[in-house]
């Protein structure tokens, strides 16, 4: 039988809303946003989708992120240039590394399976999206963490604004999390039937700027705002909606559409 | 369901070939060179050259040549983008680009071909996705507003869509950044993107250039050896790091099939797994490893006794090598133990390429029946539970199987599994 994968969680947070819950306080008390956001919007996601009796090793989690950890990379920075050669901090060298996300992940939500983050500009939570999708379909997990997490960095909101010449930037820093499941032997809606995505490339400032940028498809609304998060906000309210009100019973299709490519993902319930 | 050799299956899946294989590091410029470095137990380590950044520290590292654009790769830039000015952007886009380079001559994939394929693209990295630039950075927290370009330069520095833009190329693109895990993951991902059909041939590895951040930040964590590595020895101090790039060429069957190219080798199996322990170190008995190992050779759809060679991620740090030998301990046949290897004594630790580099290494001993012993390691810790082949020893290999595994921070571990062809 074909395998399918199916959505049953999704959960948006804002950076301004985050709450560390008390039995992560003390694992998170070196911690930057980027962590946090990550780890309490997977916890949060986890909790809300159906209980399931599985080996921490089926659970696997995926990160997309297209700015990674940004502001400790310059605090990082910041201590290197103070304090000197081979005086880095090596909590924030260590924070710094891209993938230092998906390991507190791991360690503080008990989750053994396969951690990849992945960095692109475009649409990195599609793209994470995508190859959670692909690592169930392939039986080697049989649920997925799947996380998209900005915090950008004062240096590039100092960027933005000079090159568009802008007193605020439109941007969101936040998380969301959704949880795919190998569908095979649970009933929850809807499934991921496809995703394809196209990349093209583009000035640099596009995709910071995200001028151009739209979405359309069932469910998915404006009103996001124009910043590299808005599209993950967006998908995961409509798949939200799509999970708790389960009325929609065709396929559907979402399609991104920018000048730096396209998304689209095809959902069946 | 097992795999007949001739076959063009694993398990339900059709198999996915290895056509070329392209390399650049402290340790040649190219595969070939890589090899007889390999072969002549060359080390190549030295003080951190000043053309790559300046320090006091006295920790070696495996410097690639200065000039990294190699011929090939010229060549290749000739007819794909006659107008591109490698000041544009970052070496290590231009390590991945000369890798990229020898893989597709190797594969005989003109750029014609490329165009009219579906072309997935998946590098691992980890300084190559980083704003390292300390002028702009001290510039900007100090009120000055610097010119912008630093921040076009890190915005184009992805290196997957640098390199579609740069080879005029469409498809799936991915940069995986997993710590030093992240070539494997990138070869495992990019394997999955053909088995799902997503596209018809892969460019996939790793790479990543030296930065003045990453080693201090090994100094800070006390990771760094100051003299040349020694993995696996029992006097081991830690790893140099090193910088380059490695990939192969992946193809569908099917395009395999039509075109009758030359077939090196299948990727057979991928498995990823997490220590869930510590931040930086790995977990002491390996738990994450075993089981990155188990689901790869279940992907592969072999036994564990079917494993001739073990490329391992052998850094040459106190934590990593006992990690990594408990680990094939419980893993290995007891009585079969194949040989046990790391190639760092000859690159360095390359962070994001390491994988990359380590895969060709892995396919290329696979196909030659012998691999040396691990550079740098003249006497292998007796406190392992297996012994690693030492530097003055090589050993003949008994199949055409092997595995390249990586570790990396955050406790990522990845496992590939790789068949030479006849």
């Amino acid at each position: 039988m074909k395998k399918k994968v199916a959505v049953s969680a999704a959960e948006m947070m804002l950076l301004a809303d985050l709450t560390v819950p008390a039995d992560f306080d003390r694992a998170l008390r070196r911690a930057d946003d980027f962590i946090k956001l990550a780890v309490v919007s997977a916890g949060r996601a986890l909790n809300n989708a159906p209980p399931r009796l599985l080996a921490p090793s089926e659970t696997g989690i995926f990160i997309g992120t297209a700015y990674g950890p940004l502001e400790t990379n310059f605090c990082s920075l910041g201590s290197l240039i103070d304090d000197g050669e081979g005086q880095i901090s090596p909590t924030l060298f260590s924070h710094s590394v891209y993938n230092a996300a998906a390991g507190y992940v791991s360690r503080l939500l008990t989750i053994h399976g396969p951690a990849l983050t992945l960095t692109t500009y475009a649409w990195p939570f599609v793209v994470a999206l995508d190859q959670a999708r692909l690592a169930i379909l392939s039986a080697r997990i049989k649920r997925a963490v799947v996380i998209a997490v900005e915090t950008y960095s004062g240096l590039l909101e100092d960027a933005f604004k000079r090159w568009h010449g802008l007193a605020e930037v439109p941007w969101q820093p936040g998380a969301v999390a959704w949880i795919l499941e190998a569908a095979d032997d649970i009933s929850v809606c809807p499934l991921l039937a496809e995703i394809g995505i196209t990349e093209t490339a583009c000035e640099p400032g596009q995709l910071l700027a995200r001028a151009g940028e739209h979405w359309q498809g069932d469910s998915l609304v404006a009103g996001f705002g124009s910043h590299p998060m808005a599209y993950a906000f967006a998908l995961t309210t409509a798949m939200d909606l799509l999970i708790s009100s389960k009325t929609v019973k065709h396929p559907a299709e979402w399609l991104l559409d920018a000048p730096f490519g396209q998304a689209r993902i095809s959902l069946v319930f | 369901m097992r795999q007949d050799s001739r076959s063009e299956r694993v398990g339900t899946r059709e198999r996915v070939a290895v056509t070329g294989l392209g390399s650049i590091s402290a340790a040649g410029k190219d595969v070939p060179e890589l090899l007889a470095s390999l072969a002549a137990r060359r080390v190549r380590s030295g003080p951190v050259p000043p053309w790559l950044f300046t320090t006091a520290l006295k920790y070696p590292v495996f410097a690639g040549p200065r000039e990294v654009v190699t011929s090939t790769a010229r060549f290749l830039l000739d007819q794909a983008a006659p107008h591109f000015l490698p000041e544009t952007v970052s070496r290590t886009v231009l390590l991945a680009l000369s890798a990229t380079a020898e893989g597709l001559a190797q594969a005989g994939v003109d750029l014609a071909l490329l165009r009219s394929c579906r072309v997935g693209i998946a590098f691992g990295t980890t300084v190559g996705c980083t704003f390292h630039n300390e002028e702009y950075y001290n510039a900007w927290r100090h009120g000055l507003q610097p010119d912008l370009q630093p921040v076009r330069y890190f915005l184009g520095a992805n290196l997957a869509a640098a390199l579609h833009a740069i080879l005029g190329t469409r498809g799936p693109a991915a940069v995986v950044t997993n710590a030093c895990a992240s070539g494997t993951d990138a070869i495992g991902l990019a394997r999955d993107w053909l088995n799902s059909g997503q596209c018809d041939i892969a460019i996939a590895g790793g790479a990543d250039e030296l930065s003045r951040v990453a080693y201090n930040g090994f100094v800070s964590l006390m990771l760094a050896d100051t003299a040349p590595c020694r993995p696996f020895s029992d006097d081991r101090q830690g790893l140099n790091l090193g910088e380059g790039s490695g990939v192969i060429i992946l193809e569908s069957a099917a395009l395999l099939s039509r075109r009758k190219h030359h077939c090196l080798g299948w990727v057979r199996g991928y498995g990823a797994a997490s220590d869930a322990w510590h931040p930086t170190a790995p977990h002491p008995e390996g738990r994450g490893l075993k089981d990155a190992l188990a689901i790869a050779l279940a992907d592969a759809d072999i036994e564990a006794s079917a494993i001739s060679f073990v490329n391992a991620h052998g850094t040459g740090t106190k934590a990593n090598d006992l990690a990594e030998t408990t680990a094939l301990k419980d893993f290995l046949p007891e009585h079969l133990c194949p040989p046990v290897v790391s190639t760092k004594g000859i690159t360095g630790h390359t962070l994001g390429a390491a994988g990359g580099i380590e895969a060709v290494l892995t396919l290329m001993a696979l196909r030659a029946g012998i691999i040396p012993g691990t550079v740098g390691c003249h006497n292998p810790d007796p406190g392992f539970p297996i012994r690693p082949l030492p530097e003055p020893e090589q050993q003949s290999l008994n199949g055409r199987i092997g595995i390249s595994q990586s570790l990396a921070f955050g406790g990522g571990n990845a496992v590939l599994v790789l068949e030479a062809a006849l």
